[in-house]
C-alpha cells in the first residue's frame, strides 16, 4: 500500500531550507547595495570574480555584437564601462539565482520558472520607472518573487507534484492548489524564506505580497509585483503552455496609479528587453 | 531601414523622429546613448488572409490566457493587450 507523505508545515518547510543552496555572495551583496547611493564599482568587481560563470556570461555579454564594439573586453571592469553598472548587476543576479537554483523535478522545469521570474522582473522594472519607485530593487524583487516555489520543490516534491496534478487537472490557479495541498502558498513560503536570509525589506514585501496585496501589509513593492506579475502573464512572457492571468487588484493597481493605457506604450519596450535579457542570459 | 517611432533620450528629447533613416551613423549615435532598441518599419508581405488569420489566433490565445472570470482591472487588462497585439498582427 502506498502511503502518502504529509507536506510540511511552513516551519518544517523552513527548517528543510537548508537543502537548498546558500544564497550566492555576490547576490547578497548586490541585493544589500541596490538603497546604497556609495555603492562602488570596485567591491562589486572583487564580488564578481569569485564566480566564473557570472563573468563568463558578463563578458559574453560585452563583446556581443550588440554593442558594436572592435576591440575585445576581457575584463569584469571593462565589461562594466561599456555594458554600465545597471546591466552588469541584471545579468549577475539572474545568472547567479539561475546557476544556483535550478531544481528541476519531472512536475517542475526550473528554466521555465526563471523564464517568468525574467518576465515579472522586466514588467516591474518598467512599472517603477513610471511611478519613480526603485526600479533596480523592483527587478530583484520580480526575479525573486516565487522563490518559494523552488524551496517547495526541493523540500517536498512529492507534495508539489501533487499541486501541478491538480492545477492540471482542475485548471486551478497554483497559490488555490498550493493552499488546498499545504495550507499555504509559495508567496508565504518565499517571504518566510526571504526573512530567513535576511533579504532587505522591500525585497522581502514583493515576495510575500504579490498574491496578496489588498492585505496592504506588504506596502508599495507588495502591490508592484502583483501588478508587474499580471502584465507578464498578460503578454504571455514565459510562454508557458497553459499560460493563465491570475487575478488583479484593483486596489493595487489604484494605489500605484496605474493606468493600462499608460502603460500600453511601454509594452513594446518590455517586450524588447525581455527578449534582450533572455538572449543574453541563454535562458 | 526606417525608424518607425520618434526615439527618445532618457529625458524625452526626441533624439530621432519617426521616418529617419537607419543607418551607419543613427546607429553609432544610439549606441553611444545607451538606448536599448527603435521600432523599425519593414515592408510587410503578408496577405489579407494571413493577416486575417493571424489576428485571429492572437484573439483566441489571449482569450485562452484570460480565461476565467474577471475583476474590472483584470478586464480592462485583457482589453489593453488584445488591442495591442491586434495591432502587432495587423
Amino acid at each position: 500500500m502506498n502511503e502518502k507523505i504529509s507536506p510540511p508545515n511552513l516551519e518544517a518547510l523552513l527548517e528543510g531550507a537548508c537543502k537548498l543552496p546558500t544564497l550566492p555572495q555576490v547576490v547578497t551583496h548586490i541585493l544589500r547595495s541596490l538603497n546604497d547611493d556609495n555603492a562602488d564599482a570596485d567591491s562589486l568587481v572583487q564580488q564578481l570574480n569569485t564566480d566564473p560563470a557570472i563573468v563568463a556570461r558578463l563578458l559574453a555579454a560585452a563583446n556581443s555584437s550588440a554593442f558594436g564594439l572592435s576591440a575585445q573586453v576581457a575584463t569584469t571592469r571593462q565589461a562594466i564601462l561599456v555594458l554600465g553598472l545597471k546591466t552588469v548587476r541584471t545579468i549577475t543576479l539572474a545568472t547567479a539565482l539561475i546557476e544556483h537554483f535550478s531544481h528541476s523535478t519531472s512536475a517542475f522545469d526550473s528554466r521555465q520558472l526563471w523564464r517568468h521570474s525574467l518576465g515579472v522582473a522586466t514588467c516591474a522594472r518598467a512599472i517603477a520607472e513610471r511611478i519613480r519607485c526603485n526600479p533596480e530593487a523592483a527587478f530583484s524583487a520580480g526575479l525573486l518573487h516565487d522563490i518559494g516555489q523552488i524551496l517547495m520543490v526541493a523540500v517536498a516534491p512529492d507534495s508539489c507534484a501533487e499541486v501541478r496534478v491538480r492545477m492540471r487537472q482542475h485548471d486551478e490557479p497554483i497559490i488555490v492548489a498550493e493552499r488546498a495541498v499545504f495550507g499555504y502558498d509559495h508567496a508565504a513560503a518565499g517571504g518566510a524564506l526571504a526573512k530567513l536570509w535576511n533579504l532587505p525589506d522591500d525585497i522581502t514585501s514583493g515576495i510575500h505580497g504579490h498574491h496578496t496585496p489588498d492585505s496592504g501589509d506588504d506596502g508599495e513593492m507588495g502591490d508592484l509585483i502583483h501588478i508587474a506579475e499580471a502584465v507578464s502573464h498578460a503578454l504571455d512572457l514565459g510562454e508557458a503552455e497553459r499560460n493563465h492571468v491570475p487575478e488583479v487588484s484593483e486596489v493595487a493597481q489604484f494605489r500605484l496609479g496605474i493606468e493600462w493605457s499608460a502603460l500600453a506604450a511601454r509594452l513594446p519596450e518590455i517586450e524588447a528587453r525581455y527578449a534582450g535579457a533572455r538572449l543574453a542570459l541563454g535562458l | 531601414m526606417i525608424i518607425a517611432t520618434a526615439v527618445t533620450g532618457p529625458q524625452g528629447a526626441v533624439l530621432f523622429a519617426a521616418g529617419a533613416a537607419l543607418d551607419e551613423y543613427s546607429l553609432e549615435q544610439l549606441r553611444r546613448r545607451a538606448i536599448e532598441f527603435v521600432t523599425v518599419s519593414i515592408p510587410d508581405p503578408r496577405d489579407e488572409a494571413t493577416i486575417a488569420r493571424e489576428v485571429a489566433e492572437a484573439t483566441a490565445r489571449i482569450d485562452y490566457i484570460f480565461r476565467g472570470s474577471s475583476s474590472s482591472a483584470r478586464a480592462a487588462l485583457r482589453e489593453t493587450i488584445l488591442s495591442y497585439r491586434r495591432k502587432q498582427a495587423e
